[in-house]
């Protein structure tokens, strides 16, 4: 039987951590990987508690190190046609959960592993990670969530990225853009995640909520109409009682 | 309580500066001083001499502090509405005036403060400027102008910013690309002078049409903002004043 990735879902305290779990062969991602983070996203986006996402990969050597290379062989052209379109539908899973998502690049993050860093709102890696897309290597074009690239980095820097299917490290994909912060390994947690996810649970979920509906409507809409979607959004908030307690709670600290 | 805040106007050597003035409140934004920005705004719209708008904060605490939270505290969602209605109209007026602005960033810029600072063409900030977007931690999502940042410093800060609602120093925030000159607080003006001076070098009926050309572009594909620009090009030369300057430029090539 052909081993695969699987995909480990465990939620503590309102967060819920996705673990890309084949550290064998670095996490590498197929069909059945995809699979598994589509039932994980359709269980997620109905879960009303959650409040934040974590991604990451299974031991120290990688987050997502690409994509199972046997799978790929042996590829057809339908049988590309059904594992891109999967694959697309497994990152795009972090745009529609409710709740912002911070991938927590432990280690390699290569072709699918980027595509799924950059499908998460926020990206935190430790500073021997290892950043690439050599899919032109092996024939391919980089593809699906390869598109938010330039929102990170850049057209530039994206375009350099996928031609050159280089191996570039932490510092120089944190410089890019690519990365919110970079941190030594063995501070991941503490210095990376933590003062991130700290901030999101002290702010009010709902808040917290529509700021993610938003964002991924910015992306996907023009200027005008996503100013329309915030305004509505903004007088939304108002229908609990949310932001007035906030505010009046601020006010009464700062004594105005 | 203190004043609200009102925006003071100063036509000076063809360059306009409106300051936020709201000295005990970090000049934040309330009803009065979004009106007051949103008459000047109009009427600076129809003034045919004036080449460049500076927009700052009076004092040296606060650029802008962020929206009026004592008026906010009491919003029911019809008020919230028509107040966020207007905090986008009057970061509106930056993008709809004829000539480039400057957001003078002298001290605190915080929510509505940086929405508006972002609205602007260029901002020049105080190396003890701090920048947030509080919003979720008051119950809110970041709305409106907010659709301006990822133009600035890509998705990931973006998310980052409006997600933690916590204080980005001026230095983070130059690093990321929001900003186009930092400087000490005592050279913030001679920092801005390289920029004022080489606006008003420039051909003013040029400056006015790469300005309408920036604003087409944000808002339009790739495709019809080329178009657009095509014809501001043909619409320059309506007049004789880019063969007159080509020309001279010529003349002066040919006597070194």
């Amino acid at each position: 039987m052909t081993q695969f990735t699987t995909v480990d879902l465990s939620i503590r305290d309102d967060i819920a951590t996705i673990t890309f779990c084949g550290a064998a062969r670095h996490n590498a991602v197929g069909v059945p990987t995809y699979e598994a983070l589509i039932r994980i996203g359709e269980e997620l986006r109905t879960n009303a508690r959650l409040r934040l996402v974590i991604v990451t990969g299974e031991g120290d050597k990688a987050f997502i190190g690409g994509g199972d290379i046997a799978d790929m062989a042996a590829f057809t052209p339908v049988r590309s046609r059904a594992s891109g379109t999967k694959m697309f539908q497994s990152n795009h899973v972090f745009r529609i959960l409710p709740v912002p998502s911070i991938a927590r690049i432990n280690g390699y993050c290569l072709g699918a592993g980027m595509e799924t860093a950059a499908a998460c709102d926020m990206r935190v890696a430790c500073d021997d990670a290892r950043f690439g897309m050599p899919e032109v290597r092996l024939g391919m074009p980089s593809v699906a969530q390869t598109t938010l690239f330039a929102g990170l980095v850049g057209a530039g820097r994206a375009r350099e990225i996928c031609y050159r299917g280089h191996i570039f490290d932490a510092q120089a994909a944190y410089a890019m853009g690519f990365l919110n912060r970079v941190v030594p390994r063995d501070k991941l947690d503490s210095e990376g995640m933590q003062p991130i996810i700290d901030d999101i649970l002290a702010a009010e979920p709902q808040a917290i909520r529509a700021q993610k509906r938003l964002l991924e409507g910015w992306i996907d809409q023009g200027v005008g109409a996503g100013t329309i979607a915030s305004i509505d959004a903004f007088s939304a908030a108002y229908h609990t009682p949310a932001p007035q307690r906030r505010l009046q709670d601020y006010l009464a600290r700062h004594g105005k | 309580m203190a004043e609200p805040s009102t925006v003071e106007l100063e036509i000076k050597n063809d360059i306009a500066t409106m300051t936020i003035t709201g000295p005990r409140r970090l000049n934040c934004l309330g009803s009065r001083a979004l009106d007051d920005v949103i008459r000047i705004g109009e009427d600076l719209r129809m003034n045919k001499t004036v080449r460049l708008v500076i927009l700052t904060g009076h004092g040296d605490k606060a650029f802008v502090g962020g929206a009026d939270i004592a008026e906010m505290a009491q919003f029911t969602p019809v008020r919230s509405r028509e107040f966020i209605t207007k905090v986008h109209q009057a970061n509106h007026m930056f993008r709809i005036m004829p000539v480039p602005s400057i957001a003078r960033i002298n001290g605190y810029c915080l929510g509505a403060g940086m929405e508006m600072a972002a609205a602007c063409d260029m901002r020049v900030a105080s190396d003890d400027s701090q920048f947030a977007m509080p919003e979720v931690q008051l119950g809110l999502p970041s709305v409106v102008e907010t659709t301006l940042f990822a133009g600035l410093i890509g998705w990931g800060k973006t998310r980052e910013i409006c997600y933690r609602g916590t204080m980005f120093s001026a230095q983070e925030m130059d690093r990321m690309g929001f900003l186009n000159a930092i400087a000490p607080k005592a050279r913030l003006d001679e920092a801005m002078q390289p920029i004022i001076k080489d606006i008003l070098d420039a051909d003013p009926r040029a400056i006015r049409m790469q300005k309408r050309l920036h604003e087409t572009w944000i808002d339009s594909g790739v495709g019809a903002g080329i178009i657009a620009s095509i014809d501001m090009l043909a619409e320059s030369n309506q007049e004789d004043t880019p063969v007159r300057l080509l020309n001279e430029y010529l003349e002066r090539r040919k006597k070194t």
